[in-house]
């Protein structure tokens, strides 16, 4: 007997039932989705990202820290990401990620390892732009212990000619007569980072009926 | 079999002897060989196996119906009534139409944990430590258990410059708050820092008319502290 047009519908329905449960129900549920307006001003949450922001993203897709950081913050009663402090949502009312917080993102990098501390939100939990610098430079000198790798490259080490860099490093160790600075991809990298902040509330009746 | 019915245009040649099939014996007496007795051995065996109308076993049945009723009841449980919305802030209320239930008031030390590890714990650290040298420690420090609107004034316009710590000298830049905390966010922060036990603090709490007076008092200030200056204020 032959099988084959049998053994064909059944592989067939069994990939077209996930696809139609896993893909098309949820964009068909999704498509309608918008930015929420902020009362009272032209901005929208969550915002575009800008063209320093977006030049930044593509250096976090080129160095690789989607393998390492996620970037989605869970809720339910299996894992701990809000009491960790991860959660999205504004101040006092950590929430999960949800659909609207990527309405931006082309591809969303939700990533699947979490080597390091979830970034879904990291522009909220640090805005600091010298926080950033210094991390990125060396990680131990602002998280003892951490095992991130050093992204030194995004910088430059160069011997001071008549007055020094004004966006030079204070707090990195170097010797006298040099200075570090920052390069335009560390910048725009720090920027798409603290772009990462979703510290809005989202309560949408009928966003996907 | 594959014989020609119809006249072969050509004489037939004489067929060639066959090849030796059970004994040389008996093919050549192939006129009087008895065909019973050589098919005997095949007759002896089963008949093959043809799958595909074989009635499915009760137990598989069983299995089948075991499966598909766990799995009915799995997406009743699970599946969040299929809404796209169904993880958002209030779903309970969106989709049973009735009023949102009250939200209960936040337990202080709960609220100020939250904000300690969305807002402080990136620099000072999850467990209050610090990272010295360029972090200066929460736990146990000398500037936390002494006055409180001193640290009012840090969190609500941020601290620069050199100060000694716990004997030890940092110099670095801590941003200011003023404008993404409210003052109940600062109270409960602060709070949870100055009463955590477990890091070796046993300072008061600070309430959030305190953060509002020192507010109010500073709205003016538009750059951070610096040691030399709050060593000058003393108060609540």
């Amino acid at each position: 007997m032959n099988f084959g047009p049998l053994l064909f519908l059944g592989i067939f329905l069994t990939f077209a039932s996930a696809w139609i449960g896993l893909v098309f129900a949820p964009s068909q549920q999704l498509k309608d989705l918008q930015a929420m307006r902020v009362e009272g001003s032209g901005q929208t949450n969550p915002r575009p990202y800008s063209g320093l922001e977006l030049e930044g993203r593509a250096i976090y897709l080129r160095d690789g820290c989607v393998y390492c950081h996620s970037q989605q913050a869970r809720g339910g009663d299996y894992v701990n990401d809000i009491e960790r402090g991860w959660g999205a949502g504004p101040v006092g009312e950590p929430r999960r990620s949800l659909p609207q917080d990527y309405l931006y993102d082309r591809p969303v990098l939700l990533g699947t390892s979490r080597t390091g501390p979830d970034l879904a939100n990291i522009g909220s939990r640090q805005s600091d732009d010298n926080w950033h610098l210094t991390h990125l430079y060396d990680p131990r000198l602002t998280s003892p212990g951490s095992i991130m790798p050093s992204f030194s490259f995004l910088f430059e080490t160069r011997k001071i000619v008549g007055q020094p860099s004004a966006d030079a490093m204070k707090n990195i160790p170097v010797q006298p007569g040099w200075e570090i600075v920052p390069t335009y991809e560390a910048k725009a990298l720090v920027a798409y980072l603290k772009s990462l902040d979703h510290a809005y509330a989202v309560a949408t009746p009928g966003s996907g009926k | 079999m594959s014989e020609p019915t119809q006249p072969s245009p050509e004489p037939q040649k004489p067929k060639p002897p066959a090849a030796p099939l059970l004994d040389t014996a008996a093919d050549n007496a192939s006129d009087q060989v008895d065909v019973s007795a050589m098919h005997s051995p095949i007759m002896r065996e089963q008949q093959d196996p043809r799958d595909g109308y074989e009635p499915v076993p009760l137990w598989l049945i069983t299995i089948f119906g075991l499966l598909i009723f766990w799995g009915g009841w799995y997406l009743a449980t699970y599946s969040g009534g299929w809404r796209g919305d169904v993880f958002d802030d209030h779903p309970a209320a969106l989709y049973s139409g009735q009023s949102a239930a009250p939200a209960k008031p936040v337990d202080p030390v709960e609220l100020g944990k939250r904000i300690f590890l969305g807002n402080c714990a990136v620099c000072h650290q999850p467990d209050g430590k610090g990272a010295p040298p360029t972090y200066p420690p929460l736990a146990g420090s000398d500037w936390v258990n002494s006055d409180a609107g001193r640290l009012q004034r840090i969190v609500l316009h941020g601290f620069e410059g050199p100060v000694k710590i716990n004997g030890q000298q940092y110099n670095n830049n801590m941003p200011a708050f003023a404008a993404k905390l409210k003052d109940e966010h600062i109270a409960a922060v602060l709070s949870f820092v100055r009463t955590n036990a477990a890091w070796g603090n046993s300072a008061t709490a600070v309430t959030p008319q305190q953060v509002a007076a020192t507010r109010q008092a500073t709205q003016n200030r538009a750059t951070p502290w610096t040691a030399a200056e709050l060593e000058k204020i003393t108060g609540p």
